[in-house]
């Protein structure tokens, strides 16, 4: 007999985005926050909203508009970081109040569409199409693969940029590609947990792994695990006591951080 | 890494075993042999159903006493119960977008859905009949105004394609809801009536509301609706359009702004201090407040408190 939760079509899409996602996210996320670039998920996902504004404004895909925009913004912030004229902190702040200040202005362009706004800004699991899944799919396959070929490159850029670079890696390219695929990653979860809290996914999970003091690959290993956790029972709560999803998924990462600090506790 | 791997195999299994165990425990599956059961996206729909189908069939409101259909999201559980019942009816036409996504998957389903807005023929909200031309408030291609429940006559219509889609689903009871769905499109009628009447000799034709939401009543009984906002409730009108709206008061010399109960009165409060108007309640009904269900108000009494407040505003005798 198959669980009743499992009967509705949506329920089913969820999961199985859901656990795309869960291994996605922190893979992306671990290269982000021993860099300490933890808001940049944040950003890219404020610049997403953009990306709807302007999907819902010209009545095109919102999510493929999303990924279009969050990756210029990436490409842009890298530039900007490149320069080394402003702090990397204070480039994210920009896009992130900037990328919001034009979503509003093109959302009260278009004035008197049906903007369900809020199932972009919480996540909204019964708006997970066809298109989402596939879009989920191929990121999910170019994720595994393109960490699995450059793991090596990844990991010397996140943690020492000027050796990388001395040791031949091209290591500017990297980052832009780890930006990159942060962007798509951030675009395509937001229908899950939502715009704003799609960064809470992409750094608790890692830093609660690296309570740990695990090497990389365990850290990354491990915050999979974690992920994995989150999304199966907060979809699992959400479901059985009528919660908004994204936000329960949260809110069991952030119960198993904080489990993590108490065992972890230094003596 | 020895930590990690035990902390991780605890949280699974604890969670592994909460989720079992729901799994298990938690079944509200529709048992046999049980009567019809109607799913309506909000309010206006659900009453129009409840009256026709009677108070023994149980009719789900799907978006909650006090929200707004336009903003509302469906937690799964909202969508498994309009997925377990019969009948779906919803508005369409942007009022209520969740519905709009949901209905094809129902639908394959097998519930019988009805998009209640595609059996009438709208009213655009592209053209612009309130002499404001630039302002570009909900005025977009091909976007339609959903506010057919407030026409009485139109919502006799409403009633009776329920009566209809009951009688085909459950044929065995179909005369019984042809009585009751003509029953009360009577009741709707006796409405229309005083609508007529107690606006057939009035001061004035024109009247400011905060929300573009009373098209077709004006269109029915004749009045001129200046509208602050657009179309689709929730948005903020800018400035420019409050100083216009304000202008066209002073002009028409208009004594009372009309606000509704769910959005804030701020705007109407900021039109009548411009213009030194008063303020009156005009419900448009895309929901029931729970104190308003608890006081036993309805579609008709709520109607009736409209027709008196638009009556005083519009100074009828």
């Amino acid at each position: 007999m198959r669980p009743e939760i499992f009967e509705l079509e949506f329920m089913r899409r969820a999961f199985v985005a859901g656990l795309l996602i869960s291994i996605i996210v922190p893979i992306i996320g671990t290269f982000l926050v021993v860099r300490r670039y933890s808001l940049m998920a944040d950003t890219l996902a404020h610049v997403s909203l953009v990306g709807v504004a302007v999907g819902v404004l010209t009545k095109t895909q919102p999510v493929i508009a999303a990924v279009i925009a969050s990756t210029v913004a990436a490409v842009l912030i890298e530039r900007l970081r490149g320069l080394k004229k402003l702090f990397a902190e204070s480039i994210l702040a920009i896009f992130l109040s900037g990328s919001l200040a034009v979503a509003v202005v093109i959302i009260s362009m278009a004035k008197g569409f049906n903007v369900d706004l809020l199932s972009y800004l919480f996540g909204s699991i019964s708006t997970i199409g066809g298109v989402d899944l596939f879009l989920l799919a191929v990121l999910f396959v170019l994720v595994l693969a393109s960490v699995a070929l450059f793991y090596k490159e990844f990991f010397l850029v996140s943690f020492d940029e000027e050796f990388a670079e001395a040791s031949g890696v091209k290591a500017r390219a990297l980052n832009l590609f780890i930006v990159i695929l942060a962007a798509v990653t951030v675009s395509l979860a937001m229908r899950i947990v939502g715009i704003l809290l799609i960064g809470a996914l992409m750094v608790i999970p890692v830093v609660t792994a690296r309570q740990f003091e695990l090497s990389f690959r365990n850290t990354i290993l491990v915050s999979i695990s974690f992920s994995l956790v989150s999304v199966i029972s907060g979809l699992f709560l959400s479901y059985y006591f009528d919660l908004a999803s994204g936000g329960t998924i949260v809110l069991v990462s952030l119960a198993i951080f904080l489990a993590s600090l108490a065992i972890n506790r230094p003596e | 890494m020895r930590k990690a791997v035990l902390f991780i195999a605890g949280l699974a299994i604890v969670s592994g075993i909460a989720i079992l165990l729901f799994t298990f425990a938690i079944k509200d599956k529709p048992e046999s042999g049980r009567k019809l059961t109607v799913a309506a996206s909000f309010y206006p729909l659900a009453h129009l159903a409840q009256k026709a189908a009677g108070q023994d069939i149980e009719v789900y409101m799907i978006t909650p006493a006090g929200a707004e259909s336009h903003d509302f999201e469906p937690t799964p559980r909202d969508i498994r119960k309009v997925r377990n019942s019969d009948i779906f009816i919803y508005n369409g036409a942007g009022l209520d977008p969740w519905a709009e996504r949901v209905a094809p998957t129902v639908e394959q389903a097998g519930v019988k859905t009805i998009e209640m807005t595609s059996h009438f023929s709208l009213m655009s909200v592209e053209k612009d009949e309130h002499g404001h031309e630039e302002d570009g408030h909900g005025h977009e291609d091909g976007a339609f105004d959903p506010h057919i429940w407030l026409d009485p006559l139109l919502s006799i219509e409403q009633v009776t394609l329920i009566g209809e889609a009951l009688a085909a689903v459950d044929p065995a009871n179909a005369a019984s809801y042809q009585s009751r769905s003509s029953q009360y499109a009577n009741e709707l009628k006796q409405l229309h009536e005083e609508f007529s009447k107690g606006l057939s000799n009035c001061g004035t034709r024109d009247l400011i509301v905060a929300h573009d939401a009373f098209s077709y009543l004006a269109k029915r009984y004749n009045l001129n609706i200046i509208p602050v906002t657009g179309v689709f409730s929730g948005e903020e009108p800018s400035p420019k359009r409050i100083a216009e709206v304000a202008r066209l008061a002073r002009e028409k010399s208009i004594r009372y702004i009309f606000f509704e109960p769910l959005a804030s009165p701020k705007i109407a409060e900021t039109i009548a201090r411009e213009t030194g108007a008063e303020v009156l309640e005009l419900n448009p009904l895309e929901s029931l407040t729970k104190e308003e269900a608890a006081a036993g108000k309805d579609y008709i009494s709520i109607m009736r408190a409209n027709l008196a407040n638009l009556r005083k505003a519009l100074q009828c005798i």
